[in-house]
């Protein structure tokens, strides 16, 4: 049993040698089909990334009412920071309004003129990630000599849309190039297949089963499609050496965190994707010709 | 050996190709299988390979029902069952020595076992000198030996042979039926599709004939 399983894979590494063309075509083809589709799939990996960085860390101001005295805003203040281990600044009145001085540049000055501090106090948490900012928006307000509560509720619902609708995109991208790939896979097979129908109406009369004449072809699409799969990790290695370090460093610059990068687990995963691929592609090419 | 029962093959509303054929040929016999182009002769045998199936009617292939029979079970049939073509059907791309030994790996021998029986086939048929070359570099009459050699490395109980002299001279075509008749001569049933008469007048054996798909004679 061990001689005929060795000899199957011989036979379909010496059929690939034999038809170079055909076999590189499919090569190639799978390459291409998984490059295309690791690319996309990184690509709206990195975006999510990037919009859950956004989105991790927003913070929550509680204005309060003017008449809170400032001993009162310090005790709320610390009774958030030990209910909700959360990061709260007190920003006095004094403290808002000389940093709207700042914020004015030249024209501070024109505060001078005001009767008073129209500025409320307010308590600014920063949530740490997985705290639902509208939870605990909800849970100040509740708190007494709270007046409003701000948590930037447009942007964050933005984001979460923005990242709701990427994924969803991303999904249906994902399956119709996977789709896409395997049916070209499929007919590219085919095609080195039908090449060789003569060979299978031959062994089919000389008593082969269907099963010895299926093994070799779907060794020879596991094998193309293991090679389609380095085809593409050599290729998206090229481009996260030569291409990626600038948008890399934007992506740091922009979200804090550092860019996510093509791992030896994402090849992997790439080169069972591409073997899975050819073998099935091919499984069914032959299945046609034996059916016939 | 074979037995036919009232067997018609019928393409979809055409005329029969075969009609209501009964007939047996015994272990061992040397079979003519004539008639003008046309006549039925290769559905014949593509019927007795399981290469088709009958509209209607009972064949017994080596004691088995082949109507009855599921398509798992055909390749082994097969494995029994030689057959040699007009145009030779070889794998351009194996060697003669490659293209015999074939037939003995989907039997799933050894790499030495098949070497040793190609070559002693190849050697009977006269190529063992040709056994490393490729088949668009051999004769016509040199390919049509190899086919005989590769339908008969299993040592088959039957051997069907359809026009396997069509594409050759008459010198090459004696040289090819001897291997049949050497064939039948250590036991095997040999039936050999030939238009020839010529062949049927210089080697007479049984002859069935066919017209339009019925045996029109049988002695």
């Amino acid at each position: 049993m061990i001689h005929v399983g060795w000899r199957l894979l011989r036979r379909a590494a010496t059929n690939l040698w034999r038809a170079p063309l055909p076999s590189v075509v499919a090569v190639i083809t799978i390459g291409l089909a998984l490059f295309l589709g690791a690319a996309l799939a990184f690509s709206i990996a990195s975006a999510r990334a990037l919009l859950v960085s956004w989105g991790a860390q927003p913070s929550v101001t509680a204005y309060l009412d003017p008449a809170v005295s400032e001993e009162q805003a310090r005790s709320l203040a610390e009774r958030l920071r030990s209910q909700e281990r959360v990061e709260v600044v007190l920003v006095t009145k004094a403290a808002a309004i000389d940093r709207l001085r700042v914020q004015l540049g030249s024209l501070g000055g024109a505060l001078d003129d005001l009767p008073g501090n129209p500025l409320p106090p307010s308590l600014e948490a920063t949530l740490p990630r997985g705290v639902d900012p509208r939870a605990l928006a909800w849970r100040i307000s509740q708190l007494p000599g709270v007046r409003e509560v701000d948590y930037g509720r447009e942007w964050v619902d933005r984001i979460e849309a923005l990242g709701r609708a990427l994924r969803q995109f991303g999904t249906a991208a994902l399956l119709l190039v996977s789709f896409a790939a395997l049916l070209v896979v499929a007919n590219t097979i085919r095609l080195a297949v039908y090449a060789r129908r003569e060979e299978i109406d031959i062994m089919k009369l000389v008593g082969a089963t269907d099963a010895y004449v299926r093994l070799p072809f779907v060794i020879e699409g596991a094998l193309q499609g293991l090679c389609g799969a380095i085809v593409a990790i050599a290729g998206l290695a090229a481009v996260q050496r030569f291409v990626l370090p600038r948008a890399a460093a934007a992506f740091a610059f922009a979200s804090g965190v550092p860019a996510p990068h093509f791992s030896s687990a994402h090849c992997g995963l790439l080169a069972a994707a591409g073997t899975v691929v050819g073998l099935c592609g091919s499984y069914l090419a032959v299945a046609r010709f034996l059916r016939a | 050996m074979i037995q036919l029962f009232h067997v018609t093959k019928r393409w979809s509303d055409n005329p029969p190709v075969l009609d209501d054929v009964t007939l047996q040929v015994d272990k061992g016999e040397f079979v003519w299988l004539t008639g003008p182009s046309g006549a039925g002769k290769t559905t014949l045998l593509r019927l007795l390979f399981c290469a088709d199936e009958p509209t209607s009617g009972q064949i017994i292939v080596g004691g088995q029902n082949v109507n009855r029979m599921s398509p798992r079970a055909v390749p082994f049939l097969r494995r029994n069952v030689g057959v040699v073509f007009q145009d030779f059907k070889l794998l351009q791309n194996r060697t003669a020595l490659e293209n015999v030994g074939f037939a003995l790996e989907v039997l799933g021998a050894s790499d030495v076992r098949i070497r040793e029986r190609a070559q002693k086939r190849l050697a009977q048929v006269g190529l063992l000198d040709r056994a490393e070359s490729l088949p668009a570099r051999m004769s016509g009459g040199e390919q049509q030996r190899v086919a005989i050699a590769r339908a008969l490395v299993n040592e088959p109980a039957i051997l069907l042979a359809d026009e396997p002299t069509g594409n050759l001279d008459a010198s090459l075509t004696d040289s090819i039926l001897q291997l049949l008749f050497d064939a039948n001569a250590r036991g095997a049933t040999v039936i050999v599709a030939t238009h020839d008469r010529s062949l049927l007048q210089r080697h007479q054996r049984r002859t069935i004939q066919l017209q339009r798909g019925k045996v029109v004679a049988d002695a």
